[in-house]
């Protein structure tokens, strides 16, 4: 092979390497993108599975106002938005399997799940492995969050773990917008998590 | 040429260096700017809260729900310092932000480094959790002090505090904030128990 020719196919292979390169920089996940968790995307009524439990939301329905009975004392309490009860069951692969790490995502905003319903709640640890477990999951959001055009694509997150780095994270699409036509003056939780003979089947 | 000795030009260097820090303003007095005042009733829109103080005043019990008849009461000798607040979490995610946003200042009684003793939700007089973006809820600030530390219609400072994000901490990323510092006072008195 003649110089000339040496020297270009020399530079075309360094050149090649180099855009070679630049694409798999360029398409490569960031740091959180690699440690991100999956996403297992369910509709309401669908089962969806995860590591530590299966999960099936029965329905959600919105509240201005919630009341619970306690041990000890009853609260009823009124939000200057709306309450988002959950109705779910949940089946533990694991004693130590929790929902407390739960939220509602609508866009970037993220609400977390509030303790108001009465113990033993869903937030807490399960009844024990496989035995599954129905309740209420209650969060509090703003009115604002209802006016969003993205509150149509709403999502409720439900990872077993603060950080779930590389893990199934169950995740359930749910309208928020159609619910607040339908929304209730008052929704009195249960009061405890009970065994659901369903299963999340 | 006659060559100066060591300590003379040691001497002379030091000087030089002291006269350019003076001519610098560097031993000048620090300028103490006083914190900017709100009024009770004005909102402070902090980076992550907007933080409303209402009053200030004493209770021998602890707020509690509505029709609640039956309120905890101070220790003996004790009674409550309330701050009624109103904030909203002007972030994008759920936050603790609101428990260091108030402190008081009461001379000889409370210093602004006193956290409170609880930091309640008005609608259930239970200590309040996470704070819901965008969500504006009454919460009521009380520190516990002797019953003869302060009676209505002393002075007290009102303090807000607030933090500053930080980019790029080597340890919490984007997610670090420096500590919370004062940003804004309101000289107000106690009023007499509601």
């Amino acid at each position: 092979m003649k110089r000339p020719a040496r020297l270009a196919l020399t530079a075309s292979a360094i050149a090649a390497l180099l855009v070679g390169g630049a694409a798999v920089v360029g398409t490569a996940p960031d740091n959180d993108g690699v440690l991100a968790p999956f996403a297992s995307t369910v509709s309401i009524g669908q089962p969806v599975s995860a590591r530590e439990f299966d999960a099936v939301v029965h329905g959600v329905t919105l509240a201005k106002t919630v009341s619970a009975e306690y041990s000890l004392t009853s609260s009823v309490v009124t939000s200057p938005g709306y309450w988002v009860i959950v109705d779910l069951t949940m089946t533990a692969h694991a004693p130590a399997a929790t929902l407390s790490f739960a939220q509602l995502r609508i866009g970037d905003y993220s609400y977390s799940v509030s303790d108001f319903a009465p113990a033993p709640s869903m937030i807490g640890y399960s009844f024990g492995s496989e035995v599954p477990v129905r309740g209420p999951l209650v969060f509090e959001l703003p009115a604002s969050a209802f006016e969003r055009a993205d509150s149509a694509d709403a999502t409720l997150v439900l990872p077993a773990r603060q950080s779930p780095v590389l893990d199934t994270v169950p995740t359930v699409a749910v309208d928020l917008a159609r619910l607040v036509a339908s929304a209730a003056d008052s929704v009195a939780l249960d009061s405890a998590s009970t065994p659901d003979a369903g299963g999340a089947e | 040429m006659l060559r100066a000795p060591k300590l003379t030009i040691a001497i002379v260097a030091v000087l030089a260096v002291i006269a350019t820090i003076t001519l610098l303003g560097g031993f000048a007095d620090v300028p103490q700017e006083k914190l900017p005042r709100v009024t009770l009733g004005e909102p402070y829109a902090g980076n992550e809260a907007t933080v409303t103080v209402e009053r200030a005043y004493l209770s021998p019990t602890r707020p509690s729900a509505p029709g609640n008849d039956d309120p905890l009461p101070a220790g003996e000798g004790k009674q409550f310092l309330i701050v009624e607040t109103r904030i909203e979490n002007t972030t994008t995610s759920p936050s603790y932000v609101y428990g260091d946003i108030v402190r008081v200042l009461i001379d000889d009684v409370l210093d602004p480094a006193t956290e409170p003793n609880a930091t309640l939700d008005l609608r259930t007089g239970s200590q309040l959790g996470l704070l819901q973006p965008a969500l504006t809820l009454d919460v009521d600030f009380l520190w516990e002090i002797d019953e003869t530390a302060a009676t209505a219609g002393d002075d007290v400072i009102v303090g807000i505090l607030d933090r500053v994000p930080v980019a790029n901490d080597p340890v919490f990323g984007d997610s670090a904030f420096t500590r919370p510092s004062p940003v804004a006072r309101i000289l107000t008195t106690i009023e007499e128990t509601p």
